[in-house]
């Protein structure tokens, strides 16, 4: 028996002959003598015949053209961007490559947000990052902590005057500007007072920055309902202007949610421009002009092609200052403040000769 | 049966280099000939190795394109057929480890009960037995071998698939899955043993 399993193992290949002699000829005395070893090697010589037989399978009709279409279009040369890719394909781990795309698609989502900001408030988040940085240099972080609420109640007596105004039939005193325009001039300066609208740079201002710490705890409530009764009213009379002027788009209409009509709430101050021949003589009888009027705090500043000179009028004064200064050269008023009353008002005045 | 049957068929005199060489030179045309000789015979390969008609005929193409895009290393060392099959087999091998991986079960995409195994009804040769009794034993006799060959494992299967049902030569075989003369008997060897035994099991008496 145990003979017949070690001849087994040897007859598959019998009858090839593929045994060496000693093992072909050991097989043949054996399968002489045993009948169930010739039966197993009858079954194999059937398997195989078996095997030999099997049908072949058939292709599929289209199998050669389809194949042909493949390597047609395979033999075409690639253009430069296709071997670029597939060479960034070989080279580069798909995880790369699919960091890679994330990371660009990502970059390219933050900015076109940007984009769109800017396209739905064209103005402002530039000025108001200008007036944000403007702010931030005139502003010493060591001022004291009732600055920004004074200022803003400042803002609540300036819109109460501007309502006595309108009723009575005046037009509120812009310094002669439209409402709509002055609304959207001053509207960058809220960005840091209220949550209507924060762009990304003011935001971080608004949590970081010096104001809104300063605002003691237990006056907030009160001055925050101060902004919102203001807020209210100048947003009546930025609709009312609006109607009254009839332009401007849609997008920066200021009585649009959102829009800038809160502005009123914001400490008042003048930006002036002045355009003249000789700068150190226009400064010259600026200083001399505000000096008559009795100006506080003024500072020269020579910034490389143009003097800035700030300085603090009384509210009742400014008108007069800002008329005085028209007679020393083009004037233009980047930002003409609400009435001020006796409350003094920041003043920077730009002399260049361009 | 003795060593008149030592070799099946001789290696034929490479009649596919003048094609190969003119696809070297970039005449995607001469192609065609190299596949109408060879699809046949690597489609049969890859469908008893896959036990799949559509995976045969996809891995199939992919084993052809990937010979037509390397053609250019083609060193004449060994016949074209012999390169050709060696795509295909590797292109098996691949296929079947992606199949393992997604821990897809073999018999998922083979049905034991269906007429012709892999769903190719349709596919296989018609023959002319005529007697539809013998014609349904045929097929039975078929399906069978189908299973035993599917149970093998894949090293023996590969042996037995080239050697008894594609008729390959021991030296076009070692040339194909680079093993030694005597690893491709040593496997013939046990592969036949095993695909009897299950055969007797399915059959009965041969």
């Amino acid at each position: 028996m145990n003979q017949c399993k070690d001849i087994e193992k040897h007859l598959p290949l019998y009858d090839e002959g593929l045994l060496s002699d000693q093992e072909q000829k050991a097989v043949e005395e054996h399968l002489a003598v045993c009948a169930d070893c010739r039966r197993e090697l009858s079954f194999l010589r059937k398997t195989v015949q078996i095997l030999g037989g099997l049908s072949p399978l058939e292709e599929p009709a289209w199998f050669q053209q389809k194949m042909m279409a493949r390597v047609r279009a395979e033999g075409k040369p690639e253009s430069f961007l296709k071997k670029y890719l597939a060479f960034l394909r070989r080279s580069l781990p798909v995880q790369i490559m699919a960091g890679l795309v994330i990371a660009v698609l990502s970059f390219y989502i933050y900015r076109s947000g940007d984009e769109q900001m800017m396209q739905i408030l064209p103005q402002a988040p530039k000025e108001a990052a200008k007036m944000q940085k403007e702010q931030t240099q005139v502003m010493s972080p060591q001022k004291s902590d009732a600055t920004i609420p004074a200022q803003i109640r400042k803002k609540a007596e300036v819109s109460e005057t501007d309502k006595q105004d309108r009723q009575s039939g005046k037009e509120p005193d812009n310094g002669g500007g439209e409402p709509k325009a002055n609304i959207r001039d001053i509207a960058p300066e809220m960005s840091y007072q209220t949550d209507r609208y924060h762009p990304k740079d003011t935001a971080e201002t608004e949590s970081k920055g010096p104001f809104m710490r300063q605002v003691p705890q237990n006056e907030m409530p009160a001055v925050r309902a101060q902004i919102a009764e203001t807020e209210k009213k100048t947003e009546e009379q930025a609709i009312t202007g609006l109607a009254k002027t009839k332009k401007g788009d849609k997008m920066t209409d200021p009585a649009a949610p959102g829009s800038m009509a809160a502005s009123v709430a914001l400490p008042p101050r003048a930006d002036v421009l002045l355009q003249v021949v000789d700068i150190h003589a226009a400064a010259a009888e600026v200083e001399k002009t505000l000096e008559k009027y009795n100006a506080k705090k003024v500072t020269k500043q020579w910034t490389g092609g143009s003097m800035r000179i700030q300085a603090k009028i009384e509210g009742r004064l400014w008108r007069n200052v800002i008329a005085e200064l028209k007679g020393i050269g083009a004037m233009k008023e980047n930002i003409a403040p609400v009435e001020a009353g006796k409350h003094d008002i920041p003043l920077t005045i730009e002399i260049s000769d361009r | 049966m003795s060593k008149r049957m030592v070799e099946k068929k001789t290696p034929a005199a490479d009649t596919d280099l003048e094609y190969v060489v003119l696809c070297q030179k970039g005449d995607t045309e001469a192609f065609a000939p190299l596949l109408k000789r060879h699809s046949g015979k690597m489609l049969n390969i890859a469908y008893r190795m896959l036990a799949d008609y559509d995976e045969a005929c996809d891995v199939t193409q992919e084993a052809f394109l990937a010979a037509f895009r390397a053609i250019g290393s083609f060193k004449a060392e060994s016949a074209f057929s012999t390169w050709l099959y060696r795509i295909v087999v590797n292109s098996v091998r691949n296929r079947l480890k992606q199949r393992q991986s997604r821990k897809q079960h073999e018999s998922a995409s083979f049905d034991e009960t269906a007429e012709c195994p892999g769903g190719c009804t349709s596919c296989l040769a018609r023959t002319d037995e005529g007697n539809p009794q013998q014609e349904m034993e045929r097929r039975e006799r078929e399906q069978a071998v189908h299973v035993c060959i599917k149970a093998l494992e894949r090293d023996y299967r590969e042996v037995v698939i080239l050697r008894d049902i594609q008729g390959l030569s021991y030296e076009e075989i070692q040339a194909i899955l680079n093993i030694p003369d005597g690893t491709v008997k040593s496997r013939l060897s046990r592969a036949r043993l095993s695909l009897k035994d299950c055969l007797k099991k399915i059959i009965g008496e041969l």
